[in-house]
């Protein structure tokens, strides 16, 4: 080939091997050939330069050609392994349907979970400027280094904040205040917020009508959101229209805002200024109750730890005996994060890992599906490899029957979750949409990838690798072709089942103990009423009129109800008789009662009595404690002793048992009652029969003296089942996705029970010959599978029970891990697996031996 | 039956004249010098190798020559096919032309 003389040029080096790369032309490069002639002649005629310039515009207008011709014969060799991709799949239907169904089915899930996690994480960052936005915490700690949060602060710092920080651009204070709304006609209760007008400037609200600048400047006037107004005024324009607000107070509408989205924290109906609290004898430039939401923007590019260094120990300048802190809360995390750690990011988290774990379940089935159907098919790459096939050509194929599953799999899931997306929404109480952002579609297009390439690389690189002399002789089958790998797949995905199915358990097994935890009072059956203005003046004449109905068995006011005890009183306004001065002070919380909050309650005292009318000196000093206050104080005999906290002094005159007067997720802490103290909650024990009647009776009782009263109404029982949503939604999730989980490996277990009894048709065929029952033959083939899962169930249950032992930890009040647990789950494992399995080998060893042996 | 085209005619037809000599870049020169066109190597490939598909021209190839660093020559013949074909342009073109009178209108 190389007859080269010395006054051959030649030319370009690298374009010449492009052109050779691309122009195969017939394997002898005449077409080169040519080319160089003509270069030869043009570096004689002009220069090198010249012709160098000419060679390579050659190569770039052939370019375009070329990749056309390129793709032309690539999409014929992809048409091809898309055609025998088709024949295989219709060839083994049952497998492959197991194998596409189970990789749909984990990814839609995924997608799903996916949604969700994106749908919780958007909360409130629709704002403008939600990146500057903080909510301002108070911070309280007790001498014993208790913490506790809340969300409110007191009156005048967010003025202050505002002024002293210049990093602080902006504050707002807010003040929820639900109250009835309505024109003439009509009346509802609405979610009213009493607002700084900087509100508006902070957060976002798209005005449809009025000025947003001077909405909120006059104290009468109030802004509607668009529901509200749709709800009481129709079709009318209610810009400039007034509405009544509780008893008698009109307002005047001066602008219409869009309705906030379902994913903000702001739970929105109307907004007045806050100004107007002044008519209702609110002070705002005292530093008395932590009362009011507080709301900062911070400066572009402010950092949230240098300003709450700064802002931290502001309240000591007003207030030197206070140990309150502040804290900051970035806007985005109020719906996640929980004050003091946990909440619902807690949930994003494990929901998260489960949509992984369903994730690693789908692609484990499906490699070892792909796998182990592979190995069926090494006499067709035998013969691909002796008529020329190249390995490179091998996996090649391979790799795109495997994507090809991957992506019809991919786009059955995305089906699949549009089909589920009611349920789902159903499932977690949210309304989500599936969005085809950017992220969400190179998510799909990653897992579809991933999940093509994993399965695929596998049987490529094995099958690939066989010499064809052994293939096609048969040696091949003396390899075990992959038996251990296959093997630890099932195991994981089996442990990671019970892992599962174990966690479910333990969730609902708290969520039971939530629901039949006794709460030390009787929560059945009782009405909770707020009540305001007419009925709280007559509440006397309310009273004797209900209770002379024989269906109400009692009633009683607070000033809270027994789900959201929230006031509390500071270590450093308790003190009580005999308290040594090193004692560590207590957490107190306070709680309003009347004369009959334990009889309602069927609460029990434990020393000494209850308030009574008898004593006339009760109202002024007497203080009941619970238990846990007794344990808290170390004090004996506590009947009697004097007791301060407040600006209120007293006597302890009995104790009363510890009930649950807040959520079961928090402990029960030391608590005082009092008599009076804004009673404004009303709750009513009710006969269990006729309950609906009972209610008329008392909605028309309360109308006798209160006309215009319209009767709203919570049980006690439910309200308190709010308390433990989160956990009930967790347990539905939980339960399905485990479901999914079992189902998923299942699924994989019967593809290779499936391919295992298909291999051993003729181990099985022989021992029958020789004169093995069907039943031997049965548990020969079964026990292999049971090892497995018994293999699954060890790795798991550790595993299993520290991540119990772990989310358990987040409750005061919590279950245990039950041994039964375990053992059900193992229970479960091993009959579901062996249901799968047997149905195979039962049809294995049932066939007749002359069946599988003839062709030897 | 099917008419091979103009361009297809002027390949042919520079084949044809070149006789054995007829591979690639004569052939270019040829049809640069009847027709006043220059034809990039990429179009030419193309047009020969779809010429030799269609059955209108075979090739061989020489021993390799220096010149061409090593490689061989493709010299082309025009098959019988193609002879064929050539003869029917001519005579396509003459009887499309041969009634035709005073063209261009002179004057």
């Amino acid at each position: 080939m190389t007859v080269q003389d010395k006054e051959y040029l030649k030319p370009p080096r690298l374009a010449e091997w492009i052109l050779r790369r691309i122009f195969p032309d017939r394997g002898d490069f005449s077409t080169l050939g040519d080319l160089s002639e003509v270069y030869q002649d043009l570096v004689k005629q002009k220069n090198v330069l010249f012709a160098r310039l000419w060679y390579w515009w050659q190569l770039l207008k052939s370019l375009p050609l070329s990749f056309v011709d390129y793709f032309y014969w690539r999409m014929a060799v992809l048409k091809n392994h898309i055609k025998l991709t088709v024949r295989i799949i219709q060839r083994n239907k049952a497998f492959s349907i197991i194998n596409i169904t189970g990789l749909a089915v984990g990814i839609a899930c995924c997608f799903l979970i996916l949604s969700w996690v994106r749908y919780e994480l958007s909360y409130d960052r629709f704002h403008e400027n939600a990146d500057e936005i903080y909510r301002v915490i108070s911070e309280f700690r007790s001498s014993e280094g208790d913490i506790n949060y809340t969300t409110t602060n007191q009156a005048p710092l967010a003025v202050i904040l505002k002024d002293r920080y210049p990093e602080i651009v902006d504050s707002a204070r807010a003040l929820r205040w639900p109250i009835v709304v309505g024109t003439k006609q009509k009346k509802f209760k609405e979610r009213v917020w009493l607002v700084d007008p900087s509100l508006c400037d902070i957060f976002t609200f798209k005005f449809i009508g009025g000025d947003p600048k001077t909405a909120l400047s006059d104290p009468h006037s109030i802004i509607l959101t668009e529901h509200v107004a749709k709800k009481h005024f129709e079709e009318e324009d209610p810009l400039g229209k007034s509405i009544l607000l509780g008893s008698g107070r009109l307002f005047q509408i001066s602008g219409i805002v869009e309705d906030l989205p379902k994913n903000s924290h702001l739970d929105i109906d109307c907004l007045i200024p806050l100004a107007f609290t002044k008519e209702l004898g609110v002070e705002l430039e005292e530093w008395s109750g932590f009362n009011f939401l507080t709301y900062i923007q911070f400066q572009k590019n402010a950092s949230q730890v240098a300003v709450e260094g700064k802002i931290k120990n502001i309240l000591k300048d007003y207030m030197p005996e206070t140990s309150t802190t502040i804290r900051l809360q970035p806007l985005a995390h109020i719906h996640s994060y929980a004050l003091g750690g946990g909440g619902l990011i807690l949930y994003i988290r494990i929901f998260l890992v489960m949509a992984v774990f369903i994730l690693i379940i789908a692609a484990i089935n499906y490699m070892n599906l792909s796998t182990a159907r592979s190995g069926g098919r090494a006499r067709e790459v035998g013969v691909r490899q002796t008529i020329g096939a190249k390995r490179s050509q091998l996996i090649r194929q391979f790799m795109s029957e495997s994507m090809a599953l991957s992506i019809v799999a991919t786009s059955a899931a995305v089906v699949l979750a549009h089909l589920f997306l009611p349920s789902f929404n159903r499932l977690t109480g949210r309304v989500i949409e599936l969005h085809y952002s950017f992220l969400t579609l190179s998510m799909l297009v990653g897992i579809a990838l991933i999940m093509g390439t994993l399965s695929g690389i596998y049987p490529a690189a094995v099958l690939s690798s066989y010499k064809p002399v052994n293939v096609l002789k048969g040696v091949l089958s003396s390899r075990k072709d992959g038996a251990r790998f296959r093997r630890i797949l099932v195991v994981t995905q089996f442990s990671i089942s019970i892992f599962l199915i174990i966690g479910t358990m333990v969730i609902y097994k708290q969520v039971r103990f939530f629901r039949n935890k006794d709460l030390g009072y009787n929560k059945e059956n009782i009405l909770c009423l707020s009540m305001s203005g007419a009925v709280t003046q007559n509440y006397n004449a309310i009273r004797n009129e209900l209770l002379s109905h024989p269906d109400v068995l009692g009633m009683t006011r607070t000033n809270t109800t027994l789900d959201t005890t929230q006031s509390t009183a500071t270590s450093n306004v308790i003190s009580w008789e005999g308290q040594d001065a090193n004692e560590s002070i207590p957490w107190l919380h306070v709680v309003g009662v009347d004369y009959d909050y334990l009889d309602t309650f069927g609460l029990k005292m434990t020393e000494g009595r209850f308030f009574s009318e008898e004593y006339p000196s009760d109202p002024k000093d007497g203080m009941i404690v619970n238990q846990a206050a007794i344990r808290a104080m170390n004090m004996d005999s506590p009947v009697g002793k004097k007791f301060h906290f407040w600006d209120l002094d007293g006597r302890i005159i009995g104790v009363i048992n510890d009930y649950h007067f807040r959520s079961l997720h928090d402990p029960i802490e030391p608590l005082v009652l009092k008599l009076g103290l804004s009673l404004n909650t009303l709750s009513i024990k009710i006969r269990s029969e006729n309950i609906a009647g009972t209610i008329k009776t008392i909605e028309t009782g309360i109308k006798k003296i209160v006309p215009d009263y319209t009767l709203e109404y919570e049980f006690l029982d439910e309200r308190l089942n709010t308390l433990y949503q989160a956990e009930q939604r967790m347990e539905k999730i939980a339960k399905s996705i485990s479901l999914l989980a079992i189902f998923l490996s299942c699924m994989g277990l019967l593809g290779l029970a499936v391919f295992t009894m298909e291999r051993r048709a003729k181990e099985i065929g022989i021992r029958k010959v020789l004169g093995a029952s069907i039943p031997s033959i049965l548990l020969l083939l079964t026990r292999e599978f049971a090892k497995w899962v018994l293999v699954a169930n060890m790795v798991s249950w550790p595993a299993a029970y520290i991540a119990a032992k772990l989310w358990l930890e987040n409750f005061a009040n919590r279950t245990t891990v039950g041994l039964w647990m375990f053992a059900l789950s193992g229970l479960i494992t091993f009959l579901i697996a062996f249901l799968t399995v047997s149905f195979q080998a039962i049809k294995a060893s049932l066939t007749n031996p002359v069946n599988s042996l003839r062709c030897e | 039956m099917n008419y091979i085209s103009r361009s297809e005619e002027f390949i042919m037809l520079a084949v044809w004249r070149l006789e054995d000599e007829a591979y690639a870049v004569p052939i270019r020169e040829q049809i640069k010098q009847t027709t006043g066109k220059t034809w990039g190597f990429g179009a030419l490939f193309v047009m020969l190798n779809r010429l030799e598909k269609k059955g209108m021209l075979k090739s061989h190839l020489t021993d390799p020559l220096p010149k061409r660093g090593g490689r061989s020559k493709r010299i082309y013949r025009l098959s019988s096919q193609g002879i064929k074909a050539l003869e029917d342009a001519r005579n396509v073109q003459k009887s499309v032309w041969a009634d035709i009178k005073n063209f261009p209108i002179k004057g």
